[in-house]
């Protein structure tokens, strides 16, 4: 197995990553900001199966979309089948959208998001009472937003690491 | 892991089995208490998030209560003792109505009350998704919380623990749209559920007939019916009744006591499942 993996272990930047990415999750906002939340857990899903598409996949985004669940005190798997989703979608148009220029992807990011936010918000309609109106879908807008300056810094924490 | 993995249909089947995966935790979430013990092991792995996420809260607490003059300690330390005189003296009354009470109660045959252990928490976390009312709490399954709990600050009912980890847990607040609790009006004993809807400051009552004796500004109770809740507690004053003809209801605002969005030490009453025993006898 050891023959694929060209570069060092790839355990500790992606495991720094989401461990910052879980603590903006989780940080307090004043409640303006809160609706616009950026989803960052997600955008760090998108960047590493973008990127690390052979060392990073579904099973992975699974299992941290599972702790998100735990995080957020939501029904066990929900927000990981729109993880493993997310990770499934880019992984399958990765070839293409890697050759893409940052604001570009940052559409497609729009839409991603957008899904999994849409998925989510109707999940947890099946369960209990949610907010009616659009406004869960504000972050999609602020993940797009942002995707430029997250790329960035997790293409310097990649190479920091040499992780390829 | 291997390159082999990233072309071809293979992806869909990794698809398909987390989504059958996700499917079957979230049923077996639903259905058997089991899995309590998978998100409490799952959830210590979490912990430090949210422990890292208290740290400028705490630290600006600290230095709320480091980071001051002695005049102001002094000043809050004689307030303060003015206050626990104030409280001795209605206790010293309460140890009297007690013991009538008692007597009246015994004439009457009713059982007696239980009295209520608290254990005290502090709220070390806010839920972090905007369209929920969930705060978490620095008390969890070692410290015997165990989920329907009810959670009080100075003031009133603030809610129930949902959630057990095994360090902290996770509160619903009576204002989420998701909650509802019964009550009484402290003045008449008319019964009535507040249900939370969404905003920090107000609840509805439902089903409220156009006729019924509720006035601004009464104060609402916990009725111990439903038996998730102890008797008396107070929860919400009404702030606005609406009688619209059209509606089948009277359509009743209430604020919640509890200070939802400032209280930091909140209580958890203990013994509450004995208490409900009580009742029900």
């Amino acid at each position: 197995m050891s023959k694929y993996h060209t570069g060092p272990s790839a355990i500790l930047p992606v495991f720094l990553s989401f461990f910052v990415a879980f603590i903006l999750t989780a940080m307090p906002l004043p409640d303006m900001l809160m609706f616009a939340r950026p989803e960052w857990v997600v955008l760090v899903v998108f960047y590493w199966t973008l990127y690390l598409p052979t060392r990073f996949g579904i099973s992975v985004a699974w299992f941290v979309g599972l702790m998100l669940d735990v995080l957020d005190g939501n029904l066990l798997g929900l927000q990981a089948i729109s993880t493993s989703g997310v990770a499934y979608i880019v992984l399958v148009i990765h070839q293409r959208l890697k050759l893409y220029p940052l604001p570009h992807q940052s559409i497609v990011v729009f839409l991603v998001v957008g899904l999994h936010l849409a998925f989510v918000h109707w999940a947890q309609g099946l369960t209990g009472i949610v907010s009616s109106g659009y406004a869960y879908l504000t972050p999609a807008i602020s993940s797009a937003a942002i995707w430029t300056v997250v790329a960035v810094l997790l293409l310097t924490l990649q190479r920091a690491f040499r992780v390829n | 892991m291997s390159s082999i993995f990233s072309q071809g249909p293979v992806h869909g089947y990794r698809l398909a089995l987390a989504v059958l995966l996700s499917i079957a935790l979230m049923a077996g979430d639903i259905r058997y208490s089991q899995f309590n013990y998978l998100r409490q092991y799952l959830g210590f792995a979490i912990t430090p998030v949210i422990l890292i996420v208290s740290i400028p809260s705490r630290i600006s607490e600290w230095s709320d209560s480091t980071l001051v003059p002695r005049e102001q300690l002094l000043r809050e330390n004689e307030s303060l003792k003015i206050q626990l005189l104030v409280l001795h003296r209605k206790t010293q009354e309460l140890a009297v109505i007690q013991a009538e009470n008692k007597r009246l109660r015994e004439l009457v045959n009713a059982s007696e009350r239980v009295g209520k252990d608290i254990l005290a928490a502090q709220l070390i976390g806010l839920d972090s998704d905007a369209f929920t009312h969930q705060v978490i709490i620095n008390k969890g399954k070692d410290d015997g919380v165990f989920i329907g709990q009810p959670v009080l600050d100075a003031k009133g009912l603030m809610g129930q623990i949902v959630k057990v980890d095994k360090l902290t847990s996770r509160v619903l607040l009576v204002a989420d749209a998701n909650h509802a609790v019964p009550v009484q009006v402290n003045r008449n004993g008319v019964r009535a559920i507040a249900v939370g809807n969404g905003s920090l400051d107000a609840m509805e009552l439902m089903f409220v007939p156009d006729t019924a004796d509720i006035i601004l500004g009464d104060l609402l109770v916990t009725s111990g019916l439903g038996n998730k809740f102890p008797e008396g507690y107070p929860v919400a004053t009404v702030e606005a009744i609406e009688h619209d003809p059209g509606e089948h209801f009277a359509k009743v605002i209430v604020k919640p006591l509890a200070e939802l969005n400032r209280s930091r030490h909140v209580l958890l009453v203990t013994n509450s499942k004995d208490f409900l025993g009580a009742v029900n006898e």
